[in-house]
């Protein structure tokens, strides 16, 4: 029997609206979105009824770039305009991608010095555009299905992306015109996807090798407490390389040396993952390649020689999970399941080396190319407000430990690997000569002892010191790690107060102004389009704080306020909901600003009282246990 | 919220400030409280409970790794109880100065044997004992009301310090054998 519900009358009002949110799995061969509909989350499929997207844009000099399965069929066609796996691109300087370059089909062109650029008859692009051009098709499609505007995504990345990575991901959604709620870590994605279905509690394991990027992370999932106790991994390491070890055995065995064209290179990497998807199934698999104009090469490869052809890939894998074991000060006994994730985990080899290695069969229940998508299509929809209520909680760490240099090129280090994050931490350091007015900070991050060996964030000055002796000045130097794993840094001179600090923008990333050129002159857009987008982003940030405020004035606004900050409140409170009809983008932020304003204290307020009162409440529940 | 701010990580977690606490209490105590502050739980929220959020949880966090740790609870606790603890002191405990040359020295040996896994596996066994041992005696001389109590915490800090560094030192050995 079905009863009808029926509500208080006083709880009308606060109940919420459905928010359209979405997950999205920016692969680096594969995209997928997901998104929960009527308590389960499913893949979306697009026009064509396919749920993966293929990472694969394709530019044109006078049209604008197609994106998915049209253009990874033109790939032979059009090697150097069709971008392929970009995420191996992503938030790399030129100098990183010397030895990765030499692997990668394309023209780079290194005018900026920065980031690398891909030249194309559309210009040169970024791995950035790239990016944001399959998070727009995604956005499109998931919009077109949903019937609305998105209020929000998450967006996975490789929990072994270190900043500047994860900074050109969130630059890429900018672009696309995305609201990012979170950027999640894929294997704390798929641990959610299923921790969730099974509802298990205990030690997991997620062995996820995906098509550039190897990360293993081991969790505890406890009372609805999802913790992230130690993540490792390789950013530079995936099925691309599989591909790339059999076409060098297949040009090799066909006497191609190295200098082949694009095109060609292309087909032979075709082909090599071709036969290696077919060995999943079959034990041998027959190749064949273009050598010359007219002439061919064929053979076959075994299952047997193909899996030692990728053993020492396979043993690189191992090495992350031996250190996040220890990281996490675990054994392999006290590992309840291991779950596979990423299209390379469907090789046999890799499902059996992962069991030999931690004595278990692992878990394939869930689509290894759909978990990660299904996964942050839950906690897209918990962070956008559609699950009041719901206990489930993450926990995440930071991969790769953040510091300084120091006299002498040596790096002090003040967020150790796998700190949980939100983090802060300030250190103080001090001048080094006499009357010194300036201090160089030089943001690294990696586990290197030697500043030559890690990966340089960013440099900032600290000016004016008021000159004093050497060793006398006392700079405190402070990181901030967000939810998002993303690092903030401010320095200040503690005896004069003198402060500086920055948003890491890493060098080799894009500045706020290159973000703002790019959505202005990007081909994404049309002018209108841009105003459009600018419009409705604002719009959503002012709803929600309009949400925010209300729920806040009519849960507390009895007690808690005066009644003159009451007044001031809900004036400022209408004149945001009367610009919101304006359509103009600086009245509608100036009111959202002013609300902001004289809602601070207030917040303050709410908070303090009510974490107490909640933790107190907690606190007597375990005296009581 | 200043009544987070001003309290120090014991009174953080309700605990009273003793060396000994219950590991499993702290975790429930440390997940209930992220429960409720975690930016997850804010990010419909306006700017400053946003803000306050992560300030808060970053707090939590880092007191829950200083009390979830032998060492830097012991640490954290001498400076409470007014010790100042400078690193660049080393000790003039000549019995102590002795065990560590002979500790390295083993560390050395085991590094360079034959067997060298094995040696550095026994090592890091009795390390891991002496911690132990470190951890029962912090336990009761931080609840001994005497007047060199404190003096001895803090010798005893000293030593579990070098063991775990020690036994760091070890840990990336063996890492290297991997």
């Amino acid at each position: 029997m079905v009863l009808f519900q029926i509500s208080e009358p006083g709880e009308m009002k606060l109940q919420r609206q459905h928010h359209l949110a979405v997950g999205i799995d920016l692969g680096t061969t594969n995209s997928l979105v997901a998104t929960v509909r009527d308590g389960r989350a499913q893949t979306m499929v697009d026009a064509q009824g396919n749920h993966h997207c293929p990472s694969v844009v394709r530019y044109f000099a006078d049209a604008a770039p197609v994106v998915g399965q049209v253009a990874k069929d033109a790939a032979y066609q059009d090697p150097l305009n069709t971008i392929a796996s970009a995420k191996r691109l992503l938030g790399r300087g030129v100098a990183d991608i010397e030895t990765t370059a030499n692997k990668l089909p394309y023209e780079f062109s290194k005018a900026d010095g920065g980031m690398p650029f891909i030249q194309t008859v559309a210009g040169d692009i970024s791995p950035v555009t790239v990016s944001a051009d399959i998070l727009k098709k995604l956005m499109l499609q998931a919009e077109a299905d949903l019937g609305g505007e998105l209020d929000g995504v998450v967006i996975t990345v490789p929990a072994y992306f270190d900043d500047a990575q994860r900074q050109a991901t969130k630059d890429a959604a900018r672009l696309a015109g995305l609201k990012v709620l979170r950027l999640l870590n894929e294997p704390t994605a798929a641990a959610v996807a299923y921790g969730l279905d099974s509802g298990s509690e205990g030690v997991h394991v997620v062995y996820d090798f995906g098509g550039g990027t190897f990360d293993v992370s081991i969790l505890r999932f406890s009372r609805g407490v999802f913790e992230v106790m130690a993540t490792a991994g390789d950013s530079a390491l995936g099925g691309d390389d599989i591909d790339r070890v059999l076409a060098e055995w297949m040009m090799a065995e066909a006497g191609l040396s190295g200098e082949i064209g694009h095109g060609q290179l292309r087909r032979v990497i075709g082909e090599a993952n071709r036969a290696k998807e077919a060995l999943t199934n079959a034990d041998s698999v027959a190749l064949a390649i273009d050598t010359a104009e007219g002439s061919s090469w064929q053979g076959t490869l075994s299952r047997v020689d193909f899996e030692a052809l990728i053993e020492p890939l396979l043993v690189r894998t191992l090495r992350p999970c031996r250190r996040a074991l220890r990281d996490a000060g675990l054994a392999v006994g006290d590992i309840q399941d291991v779950v596979m994730v990423g299209g390379s985990t469907r090789i046999p080899r890799v499902r059996d080396c992962v069991a030999e290695f931690f004595e278990r069969e692992p878990m394939v229940d869930i689509d290894p190319d759909k978990v990660v998508a299904v996964g942050a299509a839950i906690q897209a929809d918990i962070l956008v407000g559609n699950k009041p209520g719901d206990e489930m909680l993450l926990l995440d760490v930071i991969p790769l430990s953040l510091g300084l240099e120091t006299m002498g090129g040596l790096i002090e280090k003040l967020v150790p690997r796998n700190t949980t994050i939100p983090v802060v931490r300030a250190q103080e350091f001090t001048t080094f000569k006499d009357g010194q007015t300036a201090m160089s900070i030089h943001v690294l991050q990696g586990e290197r002892e030697l500043v030559a060996d890690s990966r340089s964030l960013a440099r900032f000055e600290l000016r004016g010191i008021p000159p004093m002796n050497a060793g006398a000045a006392r700079i405190r130097v402070t990181f901030q790690v967000d939810a998002d794993g993303l690092l903030s840094v401010a320095a200040k001179e503690l005896t004069s107060g003198v402060e500086s600090s920055i948003e890491i923008k890493p060098s080799y990333g894009l500045s706020d102004g290159e973000v703002e050129k790019m959505l202005a002159d990007s081909m994404l857009y049309a002018e209108e389009d841009v105003k459009k987008r600018r419009l409705h982003e604002q719009l959503v940030d002012s709803a929600r704080l309009i949400e925010a405020v209300e729920a806040a004035l009519s849960m507390d606004a009895d007690g808690m306020l005066s009644n003159k900050e009451c007044v001031t409140i809900k004036a400022a409170l209408t004149a945001l909901k009367d610009q919101q009809q304006s359509e103009e983008i600086a009245l509608i932020k100036a009111a959202h600003d002013k609300l902001e304003r004289v809602t601070s204290d207030f917040a303050a307020r709410r908070m303090d009282i009510h974490i107490n009162e909640a933790l107190s409440g907690k606190l007597l529940d375990q005296i009581v246990d | 919220m200043e009544s987070f701010f001003s309290k120090d990580y014991f009174q953080l977690f309700n605990f009273p400030a003793v060396y000994d606490i219950d590991r499993g209490v702290l975790t429930q105590r440390y997940r209930d409280m992220q429960g409720l502050i975690h930016p997850d739980r804010f990010v419909n929220a306006t700017d400053k409970e946003r803000r306050i959020s992560m300030q808060l949880t970053a707090l939590i966090n880092e007191a829950y790794n200083v009390l979830k740790s032998p060492l830097a609870r012991a640490r954290y606790l001498l400076q409470l109880r007014g010790i100042d603890i400078d690193d660049s002191v080393t000790s003039k405990d000549i019995e102590f100065l002795t065990e560590q040359i002979e500790l390295r020295e083993r560390l050395e040996e085991a590094q360079n044997s034959a067997h060298a896994e094995q040696a550095l596996m026994q090592l890091a066994g009795e390390l891991q004992q002496r911690l132990r041992g470190l951890q029962l005696a912090l336990e009761e001389a931080f609840l001994d009301a005497a007047a060199d109590a404190l003096v001895k915490a803090h010798r005893l800090y000293d030593e579990m310090q070098f063991i775990s560094r020690l036994n760091d030192e070890l840990d990336e050995i063996e890492d290297a054998f991997n």
